[in-house]
Order: C-alpha cells, then sequence, then structure tokens
C-alpha cells in the first residue's frame, strides 16, 4: 500500500441539496448568508427524509469537519443552531413515536434481545446477509455507506466525556482511547477503516461518498451526534453506545468472514477482526461501567439510557431492511451506483 | 497481559482489559469473542432475555489486567 494520506487532511465540498430545507443550509453555507425558512417548511418535512436527513447531517459537520469555502465561526452561528434545533425536535420525536418505551422502561429490558444471538440464519440480519452471499460490489457499497460513520468513528461519542464523573468517566475513556488507537495512530480506527476503503478500492477522502448516502444511513450517525452534543441527552448517548458495543463483536466477524470470502484485502479483513476482540472488551467495560456507572450516579436517568437503545436499534433496523430491500432485488442500495 | 492455554502456547494482550474466554466457544480462544450468547431464532431476538445476558449466564467476565490469569 502506498504512504498513507489522511482521510481527513482536508474539508469536503458542500453536498448536493435533496430538498428545500438542505438546499437553504447548503445555500446559506455556500453563499455565506443567513438562512432562511420557515418552521412550517420544517413541520412539513419527512422525519426520515433525505431532505431533513441531509440538511442535519451538513449542520452537524460544522462541529466535526466543516466545509470547502465555509468559514468555520458558522459552526456556533445562532440562526443556524436554531435551525438545528427544530430540525431535532422533529427527528427524536418520530424516533420516539417509532421506538416507545413501556411502562416502568429498563436498560437490562431494552439491551436483553441485543444479547441473544440468532440461531441459525437471520433474514433480517444486514451482517447475516454480507456474510452468506454479499458481493464484492455489495461490500463496496456498504462501506461507501458506512463511511460518514467510521471514518469519524468514536468522535461523536467523545462529545459525552466532559459530561460525565467517576466510574462512568473513566470507563468512556479508557474505550474512547482503544477506539482512538491506543497512543498509536496508525491504529486509530477510522484509519483502519480508511485502509479497508483503500483495500476495495475506494475513495478515503473524508466526506466524499456523503451524496451517494441514503437517508437511514445518515440518520444512524444524525442520531450519535444529536446524542453527543447535548449534555440533556448524556444518558441516551451512552445507551447508544452500549448498542454499538453490544452488537458489534458478533456482527464483526460475519463481516470478517464476508471479507475473507470476497478476497477483499488484509486491511479489509483486519478492520471487522479487530472488532470482533476488542469490542468483545468494550461491552463488558461499557456495560458494568460506563451504564452502571452513570446509572449508580444519576438513577434518574435510566429510562433515557433505555431510550438511547430503542433509539438506535430502530435507526439500525430501518437502514437494514433498506439495504437488503435493494440487495435481494439486485439493485444498488446507495442513491448513486458507485463507479466501478 | 499473557495468557496460557493447556498446549502451552502463549497469547499476548494489551489491551486495557482483556475478556478470557471460559465458555471455549470463542473462536478466538483464549480471548472472548461474545460466543457465549444464548441463542434463538430469529424471531425471538428482540425476546427480552433473562437479567443481563452474559452478567447473569456469567460463562464469560472481563477481567482487568493481572486478575484471572491463568
Amino acid at each position: 500500500m502506498a504512504t498513507y494520506r489522511e482521510s481527513r487532511a482536508l474539508s469536503p465540498p458542500l453536498p448536493e441539496a435533496r430538498g428545500v430545507v438542505s438546499a437553504s443550509v447548503c445555500t446559506a453555507l455556500g453563499e455565506g448568508r443567513a438562512v432562511a425558512i420557515t418552521p412550517e417548511t420544517v413541520a412539513a418535512a419527512d422525519p426520515f427524509g433525505d431532505d431533513l436527513q441531509l440538511a442535519l447531517h451538513v449542520l452537524y459537520e460544522l462541529h466535526y469537519q466543516g466545509f470547502d469555502g465555509v468559514d468555520d465561526r458558522r459552526e456556533w452561528d445562532p440562526e443556524l443552531l436554531r435551525l438545528r434545533h427544530h430540525l431535532e425536535d422533529r427527528f427524536l420525536g418520530a424516533v420516539r413515536e417509532a421506538a416507545p418505551g413501556g411502562e416502568g422502561d429498563t436498560v437490562d429490558e431494552a439491551l436483553a434481545g441485543l444479547l441473544v444471538e440468532p440461531r441459525g440464519h437471520d433474514p433480517t440480519s444486514m451482517t447475516h446477509f454480507l456474510q452468506r452471499e454479499g458481493t464484492r460490489e455489495q461490500l463496496r457499497e456498504y462501506a461507501a455507506l458506512r463511511s460518514p460513520y467510521h471514518l469519524k468513528e468514536a468522535d461523536p461519542h467523545a462529545w459525552v466525556l466532559p459530561r460525565l464523573h467517576g466510574r462512568a468517566k473513566a470507563g468512556m475513556v479508557a474505550v474512547e482511547f482503544d477506539e482512538f488507537g491506543a497512543g498509536h495512530p496508525e491504529s486509530i480506527h477510522a484509519r483502519l477503516f480508511a485502509d479497508l476503503m483503500a483495500d476495495l478500492d475506494l475513495d478515503i477522502r473524508y466526506g466524499h461518498y456523503v451524496d451517494a448516502t441514503p437517508a437511514e444511513a445518515l440518520a444512524s450517525v444524525n442520531l450519535m451526534s444529536t446524542l453527543g452534543l447535548h449534555r440533556a441527552r448524556r444518558g441516551a448517548l451512552v445507551g447508544h453506545f452500549a448498542v454499538v458495543e453490544v452488537t458489534s463483536s458478533p456482527g464483526s466477524r460475519r463481516l470478517a468472514q464476508a471479507m475473507r470470502r470476497t478476497g477483499a484485502g488484509p486491511a479489509a479483513e483486519h478492520f471487522y477482526d479487530e472488532h470482533v476482540e476488542a469490542d468483545a472488551v468494550h461491552e463488558q467495560v461499557v456495560r458494568r461501567e460506563v451504564v452502571a456507572g452513570l446509572l449508580a450516579d444519576e438513577p434518574h436517568l435510566e429510562p433515557d439510557v433505555a431510550f438511547g437503545v430503542r433509539a438506535t436499534v430502530l435507526v439500525e433496523d430501518r437502514l437494514a431492511a433498506r439495504l437488503l430491500n435493494a440487495w435481494r432485488a439486485g439493485r444498488s442500495a446507495l442513491r448513486r451506483p458507485l463507479p466501478p | 497481559m499473557e495468557a496460557v492455554d493447556r498446549a502451552g502456547k502463549t497469547c499476548v494482550s494489551n489491551r486495557f482489559v482483556v475478556a478470557l474466554c471460559v465458555c471455549r466457544r470463542s473462536r478466538s480462544y483464549p480471548w472472548c469473542d461474545t460466543s457465549h450468547r444464548r441463542r434463538a431464532r430469529g424471531e425471538e431476538r428482540l425476546d427480552p432475555a433473562d437479567g443481563r445476558g452474559a452478567r447473569s449466564g456469567a460463562q464469560e467476565e472481563g477481567g482487568r489486567d493481572g486478575g484471572d490469569v491463568p
């Protein structure tokens, strides 16, 4: 492999708008003007649709990598923050409606289903599909649409660190330290993913595949960002992290097998092999130290943690359904197919 | 952290915590790969399990470095 060129060396161009809301955000940023949009327009947007999800994605990216030609100070533009607030309410309101908690909503109940593995093949699981019959092209699509997350893997969860203390903080920092390479830049998980993308002949530049990424995959990252950026949602962010770590190990095992079966390459295999073992450890630390530590200190957050778990399962299930529907019908799961 | 398996092979992990396999089902033995999890049919996937899964199942334990090392 050639010398590594950092995926995040540059800020990406603004993506293409997908409707009136995202167009107003992209235009305001691109032309350095104030954003102009009415609350009625936001209220009319599909909370899970391309337009609203892309608008949220662009607004959150101001906090991560920014955009080429956009003033970095727009991150704290009060009008953009006001709009983001409306969009977040619309998105999270719809998530709450679609994934309601029951009476006496506990974290154990919310997580219990995730701690059971299906016996044999699970036809609703995207990783089961990719393990059994995923083609190299489908694995490339999967990597491309996951790249808005994995090229900044664990960054959305780092926002929660100053909001935690004691056991929860120590556990969270320890897991994040591992995610960020434990002192070795070449082992940062985002870097391991860029290496995977190179094995799959994908462009590793940050933001390169956003225009091809479907709303369901943007929603997955937007959920982490909205939970991470609000101190009020620290419980839900911890719930989100628990789902990621609990489900990652067996899912990564299946994806590692898919990479091996299709001859994707050593870095592609390594990314998922590393997550099998690392996340078996992270799961224990997140459940015993981060979740239990947070709830020991702030027991009133239990419904929030449970909501974070349910919200994550909902959003990931919606993404899995989109991908499986497309692939089973022989179609691309992306908004536009990848160049060969 | 070093773990020695029954064949005498030494495995090394540099993780801040290691999860040792004690159910013997791990394909990454001696490290845990979550193979201990209870199995259910696909449609039962989201049914609540008893208690805390791995905690109540107690087949795998995460241990701090220097903990239950063979």
